[in-house]
């Protein structure tokens, strides 16, 4: 009987010790994996906040006396084309999630063959490597008189861009429950007021983080305003950033607090807008396109 | 105000290269101020013909009119659902969950434009006989599923639509809800004498509130009738089932002078009419439970209809709201019976039969026979 007792006692000792050594492993992979993810953040700070004195007398890792000289400095020189970025990015962001649903909608609504197909070249076009269309867009854009313009960088971005929205809400959509679109009809409601009125709020969490995935994808594009733009004037954030980086004599500590303000903008976005980001992409799990 | 007929109706789903025939050949009028039943199983077809009355649906082949005018036909909606004024419950209610209750009852009208005066007016008056006035500001995930049941009402009547449509409306509330909302139903259609059909594969609703029911298995209309008829008199097997719990049994038949007696094992009913030129020494009845009296101690009186039958073992028994469901346990057949008196498991009862209310099924066809009066009347 004791002994019974004892190999019981010591089987549960055992497996509680397994599931203290899986909790064990389990956080030290997560932490692993913050430490990957914050150690740019860190070197970001770290040498963004160095003095000309500290770039040459410290390592690259290790901190020195800070200073917020670089920070000021670059600040000054990206106001403009982090302003110039917001009007490129935030329409884009906002008509291609918009226009994004409206397709998508469509293509929730009415579930056949030819839509497939449609569906298929979008979801293709999600997926078309921007440098590939570097003639035919850069031809486009000045055929319609719209090179190195807002507009035109604007309409270059939507080209790339709708398809991501259409493929993304159409992932929300998907779960949307048919009866209650039912009932708007029957309640006399036509697509307008059933697309404004029902799918925009009930998708809302995936409209926000549609259009938040939307806006740092185009905030972060290089090679759209790399070929579009042609005056320092229209320049967006990130090409601004690439004047600091390469090239001879560039002091480092430029380039990572350049590097530190360019991203300030989609940070505070996502901070404020993650929680919805992270529930829409919750929802791709139930989702049945894509 | 409307009738509604369907005219030749059918209805071809297709999904890939299988067809599926969910209605077929479906000729139904639905007058004007009727209550009307739509019944059957899942899967009969019944709520594609509430789909295609509501204009959800085109049926494949056939014509809808509603007074004469055409809505759909041979695959075409002629009148889309949105302009075709009717509400409509669904089995989920599907109520809007980002608005709250007066929003989703105000919807309706705020689509139709009405001013501000007269939407305020509107969903008062309706929440005020569907008792919702005080879960108005709450959003329709915040209150009981009775109340949600009544706010998707609300917001079917709120447009004063030609007729109503309710699919499955009380299966997703619990008994006592659903005897409130029953009654609720029933009254708000006295009040406001509207056209309304109602789907369901219960019994127990068209029971409570159709005038008229039509009967629907595997696709096609079997019998259109009221209730009680088709309770009493099912025009085959199927319907039976449908309309109430019945003992359905194959009886080998024995004839004398003229009568004959049904017999399955020692379960044997004596003395039934046949038609003259009924040839099978076979023959289906069916019995519903409360024509089969059960009793241990009491004496029933026997007379021309009831009649005793013998003594069976009990198999299961179940209480009912005041009555005892008992299953005896017949040659391996379960046939279930009712009694008044509790009766316990292994304990031998006897049986009596109400003769006039058992259904003679062709053996072949499964189809009814006339009943036995009649007979005795030719």
């Amino acid at each position: 009987m004791i002994k019974n007792r004892n190999k019981n006692i010591n089987s549960i000792k055992s497996t509680k010790s397994i599931k203290n050594i899986k909790r064990v492993i389990h956080n030290l992979i997560l932490v692993i994996f913050s430490i990957l993810w914050l150690f740019p953040i860190y070197v970001m700070l770290v040498d963004g906040l160095k003095s000309v004195s500290g770039v040459l007398t410290t390592p690259i890792l290790f901190p020195a006396k800070s200073s917020l000289g670089p920070l000021i400095t670059v600040s000054v020189a990206l106001a403009r084309p982090i302003f110039n970025s917001i009007v490129y990015t935030v329409p884009t962001a906002i008509i291609s999630t918009y226009v994004g649903a409206m397709a998508a909608y469509y293509f929730y609504k009415k579930s056949r063959m030819i839509n497939t197909l449609l569906f298929t070249i979008i979801a293709i076009a999600t997926f078309v490597p921007y440098e590939i269309t570097l003639l035919p867009l850069t031809g486009f854009i000045s055929s319609i008189g719209l090179f190195n313009s807002y507009l035109g960088i604007i309409i270059a971005m939507l080209i790339f861009y709708l398809p991501t929205g259409a493929l993304l809400m159409s992932i929300f959509l998907a779960v949307m429950p048919k009866a209650t679109l039912e009932s708007a009809r029957i309640d006399g409601a036509n697509d307008w007021t059933i697309f404004n009125k029902i799918i925009i709020p009930l998708t809302m969490p995936g409209f926000i983080s549609t259009f938040v995935f939307i806006l740092i994808e185009s905030w972060n594009n290089f090679f759209i305003p790399l070929v579009l733009v042609t005056t320092p004037g229209m320049n967006s954030a990130s090409l601004a950033l690439m004047s600091y980086t390469g090239g001879y004599g560039t002091l480092y500590n430029e380039s990572f607090a350049s590097a530190l303000v360019a991203s300030l903008i989609p940070l505070i976005i996502f901070v404020f807008l993650g929680r919805y980001f992270i529930k829409g992409f919750q929802a791709f799990g139930t989702g049945k396109k894509g | 105000m409307v009738s509604i007929k369907l005219n030749n109706v059918s209805k071809i789903f297709k999904k890939g290269k299988t067809e599926f025939k969910a209605l077929e050949n479906i000729n139904l009028e639905i007058p004007n101020n009727s209550f009307f039943g739509i019944l059957g199983a899942s899967g009969a077809g019944k709520t594609t013909v509430m789909r295609i009355i509501a204009g959800l649906e085109a049926p494949t082949i056939g014509e809808v009119l509603f007074d004469n005018t055409l809505v759909s036909k041979d695959n075409v909606t002629i009148v889309d659902p949105e302009e075709r004024d009717v509400g409509m419950v669904f089995q989920n209610w599907a109520l809007y969950p980002h608005m709250n209750n007066y929003e989703n009852i105000a919807f309706p009208l705020k689509v139709k434009k009405w001013t501000q005066d007269d939407i305020v007016k509107r969903v008062y008056d309706l929440s005020d006989i569907l008792g919702i006035r005080e879960v108005l500001a709450k959003r329709p995930g915040e209150i009981s599923g009775g109340q949600q049941q009544r706010v998707a009402v609300a917001r079917a009547l709120a447009k004063n639509p030609k007729f109503l449509l309710l699919d499955e409306p009380f299966s997703n509330l619990d008994a006592n809800a659903r005897d409130d909302a029953r009654a609720l139903v029933k009254k708000v259609k006295n009040d406001l004498g509207i056209t309304t059909i109602i789907v369901s594969h219960d019994p127990a609703d068209v029971f409570a509130l159709a005038e008229k029911v039509a009967v629907i298995f595997r696709g096609n209309l079997v019998q259109v009738g009221t209730p009680r008829d088709l309770y009493d008199y099912p025009a085959n097997e199927k319907v039976a089932g449908t309309l109430g719990d019945i003992n359905i049994i194959d009886f080998d038949l024995r004839e004398k002078n003229g009568y004959y007696d049904l017999i399955f094992g020692n379960f044997i009913i004596p003395g039934i009419r046949l038609p003259n030129n009924y040839d099978n020494n076979k023959i289906t009845a069916g019995i519903r439970p409360e024509d089969i009296i059960i009793e241990k101690n009491m004496e029933t009186k026997q007379d021309d209809e009831i009649q005793l039958i013998g003594e069976f073992q009990v198999s299961t028994v179940n209480y009912n709201q005041g009555s005892f469901a008992v299953v005896l346990n017949v040659s391996e057949t379960k046939i279930k019976g009712i009694s008044r008196e509790p009766v316990f498991y292994g304990e031998k009862v006897k049986a009596y039969i109400n003769k006039s209310k058992i259904k003679l099924f062709d053996y072949k066809s499964k189809n009814v026979m006339k009943p036995d009066e009649e007979l005795a009347k030719n």
